[in-house]
């Protein structure tokens, strides 16, 4: 069965309209909407910076695609609520601080996310959440796919969320990360994006993807030569900044360089950051604005999301 | 495509493999018998069910290094005995380890926190690598070899109902051959300070589905099943202990850490279940209950088993009783608890039951007796609302 994208929306540190990236010492930041007009003053009072970024990307992308309720919500998320979990990890690891409050343990939860979009939209129908570190999306995606050859006649909604706080930043740098950045790891970053997808026609078709399991790496690069006119095409490439990577390298042979752009100098690194690839790929074939200048045949965009000495993945997307 | 169960593995404050679960189980013996203040010394005097060989006692059983979170030490335990047997068998097959967890590597996590409040910069950096949940999937998969296909779920407390059901439309849909599936989590400041502060701890020995019912104990553990194809399992002619003959996941869409008083998301998963096996709810022989002696959940959880199965309701208990509850873990711990009941014909005795809540009037089996079990569904609830409920079946 084909499954197409119905409806996306991303919060990035990316404005694809005024061409910004919001980006500083190696510290990639969400740009994020004015909340007050989107979620009402009593739900935004006790919600957290990811749970925002999630419930509002969520609700734009159903919005967006005729405010269907979902029969399905799957989130991806590597690292989950990492405010929350760092406020109450810090609260019992400090002996003179014994006044604690719950919040910040129920909202540290990883499927927090996924719960209060069902709660919101008072959806009952199948919710889960993947954290399998940088392939938490392509996880997530997988089953949505699964479960619309399941079930034809569904709609999934599907999105990956990860927050990036300074603990976790000062952490990362301090762990190895400064270093990395001196030989051009682009940063650290974080994102909410958010997809609808179903067996209705749309501008663009989730083609193919190949998870490690489905094959050996090199599958990869011959499903690209197989299959793909790579002057029609464009490579979303996952190296976090010209780091050295043999999978990387590979496949980026098989495009011209003009083909081929490095997606996290546009949102920095996380776990989940193939769905922001996602959003933009979706934006490249739709021909959304402040996308990089490409000329108008553009038919497929090939996600190649790999990471050095860790399993790579493909997602193929075309214009239907 | 039929899945079905060749193995199992558990561990848990009852023992370090199924035989000794069950061997407890059968017996009424519990094991919640630690103090809290071992965790957390300022939540201390409340029972916790903690699994009793140390971290470095787990990592010579299983020849690994004791630096690891105790969540992949336990993981592993667990994973191995389920894979072991059939290891040989499996080579060339398409083999996945699906698995759920909340704390992942909370624990060496909480060192480094510790030791950071005591002089900024002092904290052992190498005990942060292992936090995500992912990498406790990563280590355990790797330390059985073979695995072709290695994910996480984290649904809260249903996170390994949830990798079971995930496994076994994988299987179904023909992806995966085997699948090691279940989930692990260990006892940790962090849940244990959470639930606390939540008020939903009882100070004594949890008593699920009694009026007198005051919360939760902790526990901790793993468990997980080995699943096959029936085209493998035949193919290979191995024991088949039961069939994953139904699954649901649903939403409760009402609140965070509370279930609906009308039980919307645990009624529907439980009929949702039957339904995709095309099961009559009179032929249901055992419900091992999610159970976790907190008020809330044991009346949604009740209020939706009357609903669905009306006066004819089941043999039904909570084993959390006996393990606490595992958390993260507790779906694939009951799942084995479940198909040993069907493999036994034998009910599991809730335990400290003594007058039922007024609001169902339900009374659990409070014996360990001889029953006919064709089918029994084992449920687990999550925060977020997270319900899921698993279906198995006889095999003649």
């Amino acid at each position: 069965m084909e499954i197409y994208i119905n409806s996306s929306f991303a919060i990035s540190p990316y404005d694809s309209s005024r061409n910004f990236i919001g980006m500083k010492d190696g510290r990639f930041a969400c740009i994020e909407p004015d909340y007050d007009n989107i979620l009402d003053a009593r739900q935004l009072r006790r919600m957290s910076r990811i749970m925002k970024m999630a419930l509002t990307a969520a609700k734009k992308a159903i919005d967006d695609n005729g405010n269907i309720n979902p029969d399905a919500i799957i989130t991806a998320t590597g690292l989950g609520c990492l405010e929350d979990t760092g406020t109450f990890l810090t609260k019992i690891s400090d002996p003179d601080n014994r006044m604690m409050n719950p919040t910040s343990f129920i909202q540290s939860i990883h499927n927090t996310m996924a719960g209060q979009i069902s709660l919101f939209l008072r959806n009952t129908c199948y919710n889960n959440t993947f954290t399998q570190t940088s392939l938490s999306f392509e996880h997530a995606l997988f089953d949505a796919v699964m479960l619309l050859n399941e079930k034809p006649d569904n709609s999934v909604l599907l999105g990956g969320i990860d927050e990036l706080t300074t603990l976790k930043f000062d952490l990362a740098e301090r762990l190895h990360l400064a270093e990395k950045r001196s030989n051009g790891y682009y940063g650290q970053g974080e994102g909410s994006a958010f997809f609808t997808l179903s067996g209705h026609k749309s501008k663009v078709i989730v083609k193919e993807f190949i998870l490690p399991f489905m094959g050996d790496h090199s599958d990869i690069g011959n499903y690209i030569e197989a299959k793909v006119d790579t002057n029609d095409a464009i490579l979303l490439s996952g190296n976090p900044g010209n780091l050295q990577d043999p999978d990387d390298e590979t496949i980026k042979q098989l495009f011209e360089d003009d083909r081929i752009i490095d997606y996290k100098q546009y949102c920095g690194d996380y776990p989940t950051s193939s769905s922001f690839a996602f959003w933009m790929a979706n934006q490249l074939l739709n021909g959304g604005i402040g996308m990089p200048d490409l000329d108008s045949d553009l038919s497929d965009v090939i996600i190649h999301h790999s990471y050095p000495g860790n399993s790579q993945s493909l997602i193929h997307l075309c214009r239907s | 495509m039929k899945v079905h169960v060749i193995g199992t593995g558990v561990i848990s404050a009852l023992g370090e493999n199924s035989a000794a679960n069950y061997h407890a189980l059968s017996n009424g013996k519990h094991g919640i018998t630690a103090d809290s203040s071992y965790l957390d010394s300022f939540v201390s005097g409340i029972p916790v069910a903690r699994v009793m060989q140390s971290n470095s006692e787990l990592a010579e059983m299983l020849t690994v290094s004791d630096r690891l979170p105790r969540t992949a030490l336990l993981g592993m335990t667990a994973a191995k005995e389920a894979v072991q047997p059939f290891i040989k068998e499996m080579a060339g097959a398409r083999i996945g380890y699906i698995s759920g967890t909340t704390v992942g590597g909370m624990d060496l996590t909480e060192g480094f926190f510790r030791q950071e409040m005591k002089g900024k910069g002092s904290g052992k950096l190498s005990d942060l690598i292992y936090h995500e949940c992912g990498k406790i999937s990563n280590l355990i998969a790797k330390e059985i070899g073979v695995i072709d296909f290695v994910t996480t779920l984290n649904t809260a407390c249903s996170s390994s109902a949830n990798a079971i059901m995930l496994a076994s439309r994988m299987i179904k849909s023909g992806y995966l051959d085997f699948a090691i599936a279940g989930g692990t989590d260990a006892l940790t400041a962090f849940t244990l300070n959470g639930f606390n502060t939540l008020l939903l701890l009882d100070n004594e020995l949890c008593r699920p589905f009694d009026s007198s019912r005051k919360g939760l104990n902790l526990g901790e553990g793993a468990g997980y099943l080995l699943l096959a194809s029936e085209k493998m399992s035949q193919k290979l002619g191995i024991d088949v202990h039961a069939e994953v003959s139904g699954y649901a996941n649903a939403s409760d869409a009402y609140h965070q850490t509370a279930l609906s008083e009308d039980g919307t998301g645990p009624s529907l998963v439980l009929k949702n279940a039957l339904e995709i096996a095309g099961i009559h709810p009179k032929d249901v022989g055992y419900i091992n209950l999610h159970g976790t002696a907190t008020t809330n959940n044991d009346i949604a959880e009740g209020v939706a088993i009357k609903k669905v199965f009306g006066d004819n309701v089941p043999a039904f208990s909570s084993t959390k009783a006996y393990t606490g509850h595992t958390l993260g873990a507790s779906g694939g711990i009951e799942a084995v608890f479940t198909v040993q009941s069907i493999v036994n014909q034998k009910s599991i005795a809730a335990l400290r039951f003594n007058t039922p809540m007024p609001e169902t009037g339900l009374i659990p089996v409070t014996e360990s007796k001889p029953l006919k079990i064709e089918h029994a569904l084992s449920n687990s609830f999550g925060f977020g609302g997270n319900c899921c409920s698993l279906l198995f079946s006889r095999k003649h």
